[in-house]
């Protein structure tokens, strides 16, 4: 079910992060800190990042596993 | 300015630096600990991604494209995400197989393809060229602009001695750090260790240098944007969509995402160095995010450049560098140059080990192994071979790198050098991602695909550089070779219009792909492709810690193979890894090799340890010229045999019981039923009994008392009472008779007594007993007897009832004055029937079997109930079976009833009338 949910956020977010999307975004002006396309690719590329870390440390934290003896 | 020597001295002391955390990660791991069994630590190594390329390269991209830098490292992250999936996979495989490199991945995929191994350790060689070539054009101009030339903000270019030099030290350097000493399990925690602190490095330095820019010469972002929106050609960097640049998008973006999985120092990290698969789940967030931080301050950093040197005379590339130069701030130049070395030594030490491991195991060793002359299988010191093929190989990568450098790759960019060697690994795609989830995948097809996609590749990139570079005829660009338009690397097949990167990514991997698929469809595989696939696409089915490897019919002993092992991996080595074997088997290193018989665990952690060094499928066939393969011998298949033959006889037992089972929970339902029925039945007999009994009763005291109490009555009256309560009495007596016969034969107590006698003689006495009835009621009695005595054998009391039974009831049901009654008997195959007819009422169809229950009596609505007690005929029937034969109702009869009844004959009757003389029958029957 989560690998479900992380391969559908994937190809959303390669389709939001592609031709047509981003062209709407893709212009000159700008009012306050960043140009529009600036943070429309950094906030989704940080969203994606948001949902998967909250998808993987849901679970609980990553357990210790036992030392590889080989 | 800072001194020169100073500068130099720092980077070595970093360079010591490193070396110093790779030495005590190692000697930490020989105490038993870890310090990269940490999913933050694996997170930070898999950012040896991010080269010079992003270092330098991205900000001199931005500074003419604006964002098509960023591609790169969205790819990745779009495929971090499938990560818990598809990288997981290949991890726990790897780990069963003890694979350690893509080559050796993808030659076991393929049923031990050793061909198929080499050609992907040429094409990476061949493709990584270029981008290793990038890492030291990187840190030559580095150290030319801070150490040679720091007063002259040069363009970038590099002088022959610089970059050779450089060359040197770094062969030096990843032969100290990476191919020390030759490691059995391939994994190297020390330079592990090393290459996340390198990326740690990295980043603080490139988050450095950006807030310096940013926020120390800029008043922070809206100030730095302002400013470059007030030139249009800078504003233009912050838009998309000039020259096919979003294709250019889509395609990077499938390019970055093949090569963050295929990229061979990937493959090293991620897989290889892997200590635990669940650190995965942690990297598939952690490493997008390094990228993220890593690339925000890419484009404010490009901007500045641009504003601060707008007369373009500084190459691009150098912008991190020269910026902080420019701008003297020393320290964070400083800092820049060693992030700069970070990203490239981290990238170069990591891939040379990776392709010199993929040389040595899937190139040299399966070459040397087949040379008769060469005998490893007998030769001493093998180890010291095998260390040397691997550092040679490391030398032969950087100088091949260095010498593409020096002749084609110096006058392009970082990234479009770089994007060379991204569409050479993907070419491994197909195979790989097929191999992982289409079973039908075979060698054929991961040949066919390999080898045409690495051809498309390398005449559309390489080629056409070369050509640009002046090695051949420009013509070949603009006309085609032999004047054959659409075979012009730039515009292969007429793809006009693209950039070669664009083209090139889109023929290589469509071609490859569907000479992949299109192989793999047409050819047969052999059955160890056939298995090995089956085992690779169901690879997550099977346990995160198992561990097998192909199983070994065969012996060896401890000493042997110990032997064995001392050859490729030296005493030393041998010695250790046998004494932690020992260990986590919880016996000691003597009684180890003391054993006759080495256990199946220890030759396949010797092939284990082996793969390491020389590859698995190498592995396989040292082991194998130790280990004496006992062939599946006549013995061992007939034990296989017997064991499924018991197997199946055990199956059959159990299905027989279950059937008896079921047969005698049937047999307990039915007699349940019956018991049920019998209840009931026994229920029906009193209550009939009771009423039976009760009428004769009732009629016998009401007369007595009429009697009793009426005493002036005539005496004809008295007698006509009288006479009524002794038939009565009489009823009531036959009635309780027929009830104790008939439980005496239900109950089968009943005495027996058979005795030969003839049946014309029964009939006479029947009908000379009820003489006086059949007189009174005037009928008329017919009897049809053969002329010969008809013998049988039974209990004359009994067959008399029966006849008597049969004739009482003809006689109840005659009309009175016309009444006829015929008797016959006749003589049948084996028995004797006698049938009794009347001319009564008759017995409607349906109830023909019925008469023969107890107490079931004719009823006739016109004459009411009949005399008689219902038992007569039930009695008959049971009489009639003792003795073997039938009784029944004849059909046919329009009016009157016909009852017959058989008795079997006795055997000798044909000869009895010789035997009593005088009658000689012309006709038996008759």
């Amino acid at each position: 079910m989560r690998f479900q949910r992380l391969t559908g956020m994937s190809l959303t977010g390669g389709l939001v992060l592609n031709y047509p999307v981003i062209s709407v975004f893709s212009h000159l002006d700008f009012s306050g800190t960043f140009p529009p396309l600036y943070l429309f690719l950094f906030g989704v590329w940080g969203v994606l990042i948001g949902l998967t870390a909250f998808l993987m440390e849901r679970h609980g934290r990553v357990a210790a596993p036992p030392e590889d003896g080989s | 300015m800072m001194a020169n020597a100073w500068l130099l001295l720092t980077a070595f002391v970093y360079l010591a630096l490193l070396f110093g955390i790779a030495y005590r990660t190692d000697r930490f791991r020989e105490s038993g600990k870890s310090w990269i069994n940490n999913a933050n630590v694996y997170s930070l190594s898999l950012a040896v991604y991010c080269t010079a390329w992003t270092f330098y390269g991205s900000v001199g991209l931005a500074a003419s494209q604006g964002f098509m830098f960023l591609p790169i490292y969205l790819g990745p992250t779009l495929l971090a995400l499938l990560w818990s999936g598809v990288l997981r996979k290949i991890i726990r495989i790897a780990k069963r197989y003890a694979l350690t490199s893509l080559a050796d991945f993808l030659s076991v995929r393929y049923g031990n393809a050793t061909f198929l191994g080499g050609l992907v350790t040429f094409v990476a060689f061949v493709g990584i060229l270029p981008y290793i070539s990038l890492q030291i054009k990187a840190i030559g101009f580095g150290f030319e602009l801070l150490v040679e030339a720091p007063d002259q903000l040069s363009t970038g270019s590099t002088s022959d001695s610089t970059t050779f030099f450089v060359t040197l030290v770094l062969v030096a350097f990843t032969i100290l750090f990476g191919v020390r000493h030759l490691d059995a399990t391939e994994r190297h925690e020390g330079m592990v260790a090393a290459i996340a602190f390198e990326s740690l490095i990295k980043l603080v330095a490139f988050l450095a240098c950006g807030v310096f820019v940013v926020y120390g010469v800029y008043n922070g972002f809206a100030d730095l944007f302002q400013k470059a929106s007030a030139f249009p050609e800078l504003a233009q960097l912050w838009t998309l969509g000039h020259d096919g640049e979003y294709e250019e998008w889509f395609f990077l973006n499938l390019l970055a995402m093949l090569a963050i999985l295929l990229l061979p120092r990937q493959f090293q990290v991620a897989v290889v160095e892997n200590v635990n698969e669940r650190h995965v789940d942690r990297a598939s967030w952690l490493f997008p995010l390094y990228l993220l931080l890593i690339n925000i301050f890419v484009l404010p950093i490009a901007l500045a450049g641009r504003l601060e040197f707008p007369d373009g005379q500084i190459d691009a590339d150098t912008f991190m560098l020269t910026l902080p130069v420019h701008l003297e701030n020393g320290w964070i130049a400083w800092l820049v140059f060693l992030g700069g070395l970070s990203a490239a030594t981290s990238m170069i030490v990591v891939e040379s080990v990776a392709l010199s491991n993929m040389i040595c195991n899937s190139l040299v060793m399966p070459i040397l192994i087949r040379i008769p002359f060469v005998n490893l299988k007998e030769g001493k010191g093998l180890n010291r071979v095998l260390l040397f093929i691997r550092r040679a190989s490391v030398a032969l990568v950087l100088f091949t790198s260095y010498a593409y450098f020096q002749t084609v790759s110096s006058a392009y960019s970082l990234v479009s050098i770089g994007l060379i060697s991204f569409l050479a690994v993907a070419q491994f795609a197909p195979a790989l991602l097929g191999g992982l989830y289409w079973r039908n995948g075979n060698r054929t097809g991961a040949l066919l695909g390999l080898s045409t996609g690495f051809a498309v590749w390398a005449y559309t990139l390489p080629f056409g550089q070369m050509i640009q570079a002046g090695w051949f005829e420009a013509s070949l660009l603009t006309e085609g070779p032999g004047g054959i338009d659409w075979l012009r690397p730039i515009a292969l097949f007429g793809f006009e219009g693209a950039k070669p990167i664009v083209q090139a990514t889109f023929w290589s991997l469509l071609l490859n792909t569907l000479a992949y698929v299109g192989g793999s469809l047409l050819t047969t595989p052999s059955r160890l492709e056939r298995q090995q696939a089956r085992l690779f696409v169901g690879a997550m089915s099977f346990s995160e810690h198992s561990n097998s490897l192909q199983t070994w019919q065969g012996t060896a002993t401890p000493i042997q193979l110990q032997r064995l092992l001392e050859r490729f991996l030296g005493k030393d080595h041998t010695r250790q890894a046998l004494a932690r074997y020992a260990t986590s088997h919880h016996t000691s290193f003597a009684d180890l090799l003391a054993a006759d018989v080495a256990e199946a665990g220890l030759i396949q952690h010797t092939e284990k340890l082996l793969s390491g060094s020389i590859g698995s499928v190498s592995a396989r066939i040292m082991v194998a010229s130790v280990v004496e393969e006992e062939p599946l011998g006549m013995d061992a298949v007939m034990d296989l045999l017997d064991a499924t033959q018991q197997a199946i006889a055990y199956g059959q037992q159990l299905e027989e019981k279950s059937k008896e089972l079921q047969k005698v929970t049937d047999d307990l339902q039915s007699a349940n039923l019956r018991l049920q029925e019998l209840d009931r039945l026994k229920d029906d007999f009193i209550s009939t009994i009771t009423h039976e009994l009760r009428t004769p009763l009732t009629s016998i005291r009401a007369f007595s008392e009429i009697l009793h109490d009426t005493p002036g009555l005539p005496e004809e009256k008295q007698r006509e009472f009288l006479g009524i309560i002794i038939k009565e009495s009489e009823r009531l007596t036959r009635l309780i008779g027929q009830i104790l016969d008939f439980e005496k034969l239900e109950s089968g107590k009943m005495d027996w007594n058979p005795q030969p006698l003839e049946l014309q003689a029964l009939c006479e006495d029947a009908l000379a007993s009820l003489g006086q009835l059949l007189r009174d009621q005037q009928i008329r009695v017919e009897t049809h007897f053969p002329e010969t005595a008809v013998q049988v054998e039974g209990d004359y009391d009994r067959l008399l009832q029966v006849l008597l039974n049969l004739l009482s009831n003809a006689v109840k049901f005659c009309p009175k004055q016309a009444g006829r009654i015929e008797v016959s008997v006749k003589r049948l195959e084996e028995h004797a029937e006698i049938r009794v007819k009347d001319n009564g009422i008759g017995i409607p169809e349906k109830e023909r079997n019925a008469v023969f229950e107890k107490f079931r009596q004719v009823q006739s609505t016109n004459e009411g109930k009949p005399a008689g007690t219902g038992l007569g005929l039930s009695i008959s029937k049971n009489i009639v079976e003792h003795h073997g034969g039938t009784i029944g109702v004849a059909p046919g009869s329009e009016y009157g009833a016909i009852f017959f009844f058989t008795i079997p004959l006795l055997p000798e009757t044909p000869a009895l009338p010789n035997l009593q003389g005088g009658y000689v029958p012309e006709d038996p029957d008759r």
